[in-house]
């Protein structure tokens, strides 16, 4: 061990001011297993995520006498997009930096690493995936590289729970680790203008935004740092890597199948209707009919009706909001745990498939061609897809964009034209009954207005978008541990919140029953509703219960009987109108409260105006 | 500039397309990489091992779409618009 290079000496116990905790910041690249440190580590679990930028939010948790906070996976500190800016900022706060690298992959990981180093942080490394790494070939002598680095390296697999117990214990040992000798003068020069080493660094490699911190000039000496960063990466990887499968895998095999168009389309068009098949025939009808009919309408509501119906009787008011036609105990129950809950659980199931494989990547170098004509790059296929899970997640997932044009066009796409999975749910359910021609006219009708929106704003909203850029990490097999972990935690996170939505929404929807303004509503509205969209009276109650949810709103159509085509104009209405409340706070949140009001100007008039377009058409046909 | 590629094709075929760019590669074709015009994309390539200097192998490109590039063990794909801003010389001529 070489402690006499160290810049700093090894420090025996960690600063402790005031009382306060330690902070381990967990920082690595996208994919490298953070979260499931955190997961392992603080007892609870978050959302894990293996795709970059899944990982949004900053989430905090305690193990012993530490605070843990995690990052989001960036491939460098700086401020090339929001999450990096954010993951730079909870980096710097740091007492400890736990930098997790991907053995499979140290190539690309230690560039962090070095980067972390030059920055002058106490750090610990965690080589994580040491056993997929020697499956893979790839062996990495973990001595020589804890020697050139000049911090702790600790080898783990964390999804197993292996190398954590040391990895906590050599915390004590993190030290500044061997960084750039050239760097030193202009670093300590600059330092005493930054009042930081670590923002000194920052500055020098251009970092806007913490020059402006210390209103500074951004330096220009990125490339050379960069440059000669990179080098000494690649030089140590020569050192302390040894790769003994130089053949063409299956997995490298694959990828090229998975990207060619001529293999990769059909493939993915199998994977959508494999993904139709599970979600759309099995899950929404055998299983929904199973969870919604046989068990919730069958068995729970005639039950608890009995039950209310012991002290309270049939339209009284409190018979009404409990067990009434918009009932919390009845329709919403019914809703949640019958059709909801099986269809956003399989949903998430298969999409933390998806992530695990490394597949979603390629699907972004798929479909780049496709999204430039809509201002997106390849990379937006990530927001749009999780906002099929669930648009709010999506909305938030659009920080991994590269430009403030690709984010606002990427959220009012999922705002309008991206149903979200509960709606899913609630939609396929309603369309299993009039069959599959209908719900492909359901989906290609949303498509086109998808790409037609999208090539709309592509035209009238100013600025420039970013180019495709993306890491092709290596194909491997989901790890069936992770993904349930993964997919429970995120339907227990959905299902919390739209059980809240829904109880609200149905007592509301109850007490404008109650006090006959929903029939004045639905009275009012008979000029849009009936005259306009072909649907009955009550189909202005959907549109109401549309402000909370759209899911919600959706299964207000439930019981009102439509015929096919009344069936798919009222689906296509109801997507289109109105996002969640839930996303309406986010995109306040992110975009400011102007780009709400267009929106919901937007979606509104462009819901009815399509809705009854459709009903026109339909009724020639 | 014309190159040839180990089939003994040559660079530039693609119409319409800059020859001495990322653009014009096709999967097989090796390059190095001259300079990138474009700030983020500069500094987020060197990241990835493929900045100025860096010998890559194209792995395939998409129609219209990205050039997927391989540079050790590490595999990015590059969007078409900027593929045409990162300028290459080809094997040969460096030799």
């Amino acid at each position: 061990m070489s402690a006499a290079r160290c810049h700093g000496a090894p420090s025996r116990s960690l600063p402790r001011e005031g009382g306060r905790r330690p902070s381990l910041v967990l920082a690595g690249n996208p994919n490298v297993g953070k979260s499931v440190f955190f997961g392992a580590l603080t007892g609870t679990y978050v959302d894990v995520s293996n795709f970059p930028g899944t990982t949004v939010e900053i989430t905090r948790g305690r193990h012993a006498d530490y605070d843990i906070v995690d990052t989001p996976g960036v491939y460098g500190v700086g401020s090339f997009n929001d999450e990096e800016a954010v993951a730079r900022d909870v980096i710097l706060g740091a007492d400890v930096v736990v930098n997790i690298v991907d053995a499979v992959h140290p190539e690309r990981d230690l560039f962090l690493t070095l980067q972390l180093i030059d920055l002058g942080l106490p750090m610990v490394v965690a080589l994580n995936m040491v056993d997929e790494a020697r499956r893979q070939g790839v062996v990495i002598d973990r001595d020589l590289l804890e020697d050139l680095l000049g911090v702790p390296v600790v080898e783990t697999v964390a999804v197993e729970g292996r190398g954590l117990d040391e990895l906590i214990a050599r915390v004590t040992e993190a030290r500044p680790g061997h960084a750039d000798h050239t760097l030193e003068s202009d670093i300590v020069e600059m330092a005493v203008r930054t009042g930081s080493r670590a923002e000194a660094l920052l500055v020098l490699e251009g970092d806007e935004q913490v020059a402006a911190r210390h209103d500074l000039e951004p330096a220009d000496a990125r490339d050379v740092i960069y440059t000669r960063r990179r080098t000494r990466v690649d030089d140590i990887v020569g050192h302390v890597l040894t790769t003994t499968d130089e053949g063409v895998t299956f997995a490298t095999r694959l990828s090229r199948f998975m990207l060619r168009p001529a293999t990769g389309l059909p493939l993915l068009a199998v994977l959508l209707a494999a993904v139709y098949q599970v979600l759309g025939v099995w899950v929404a009808g055998d299983i929904v009919g199973l969870t919604e009919e046989t068990l919730m309408q069958g068995v729970w509501e005639p039950f608890v009706r009995g039950l209310v119906e012991r002290g309270f009787a049939d339209g009284t008011v409190v018979h009404t909001l409990l067990a009434g036609e918009f009932g919390v105990l009845t329709m919403t129950a019914t809703y949640l745990v019958g059709v909801i809950f099986p269809l956003v659980a399989g949903f998430y199931l298969l999409m933390a498939l998806l992530e695990d494989s490394g597949y979603l990547p390629r699907i972004a170098a798929l479909a780049d061609r496709a999204l430039t004509g809509m201002g997106l790059n390849g990379r937006a296929i990530i927001p749009l897809i999780l906002g099929l899970g669930c648009v709010t997640m999506g909305t938030l997932t659009t920080r991994i964009l590269g430009s403030k044009r690709e984010r606002f066009i990427a959220t009012a796409l999922m705002a309008i034209a991206v149903p979200c999975s509960a709606q899913i749910a609630v939609i396929a359910a309603l369309m299993a009954r009039v069959g599959g021609w209908y719900a492909a006219a359901y989906f290609g009708i949303l498509l086109a207005i998808f790409v037609a929106i999208g090539t709309m704003l592509n035209r009238l909203t100013p600025g420039v978008s970013t180019d495709l850029l993306i890491d092709l990490p290596p194909l491997r097999l989901p790890r069936i541990g992770n993904v349930v972990r993964k997919s429970s935690a995120k339907v227990w996170h959905f299902m919390r919140e739209v059980a809240l939505f829904f109880l609200a929404g149905a007592a509301f929807i109850s007490v404008l029953q109650l006090t006959g303004v929903l029939d004045a509503i639905q009275r009012a509205a008979v000029p849009l509703t009936v005259g306009w969209l072909g649907l009955p009276a009550e189909a202005a109650t959907a549109f109401v219960m549309g402000f909370v949810r759209r899911d919600f709103g959706a299964a207000g159509f439930f019981t009102m009987g439509l015929n096919a085509s009344q069936l798919l104009v009222a689906m296509v209405t109801i997507t289109l109108f109105v996002p969640c409340i839930a996303s309406i706070m986010v995109i306040v949140k992110e975009r400011g409260w102007g780009y709400l009001a267009g929106l919901l100007a937007g979606s509104v008039g462009g819901a009815f105006l399509i809705g009854g377009l459709l009903s026109r058409l339909l009724a020639v046909i | 500039m014309r190159g040839h590629n180990g089939h003994g094709r040559a660079f530039g075929r693609r119409r319409g397309e800059d020859p001495g760019t990322l653009a014009v590669l096709r999967a097989g074709d090796e390059a190095v990489i001259a300079g990138i015009h474009d700030d983020s994309a500069r500094a987020q390539a060197v990241r990835f091992g493929m900045g100025v200097g860096a010998s890559v192998h194209c792995v395939t490109t998409l129609p219209g779409g990205p050039v997927v590039l391989r540079s050790g063990r590490q595999e990015i794909a590059v969007g078409r618009g900027l593929a045409r801003r990162i300028r290459i010389e080809t094997a040969d001529e460096r030799r």
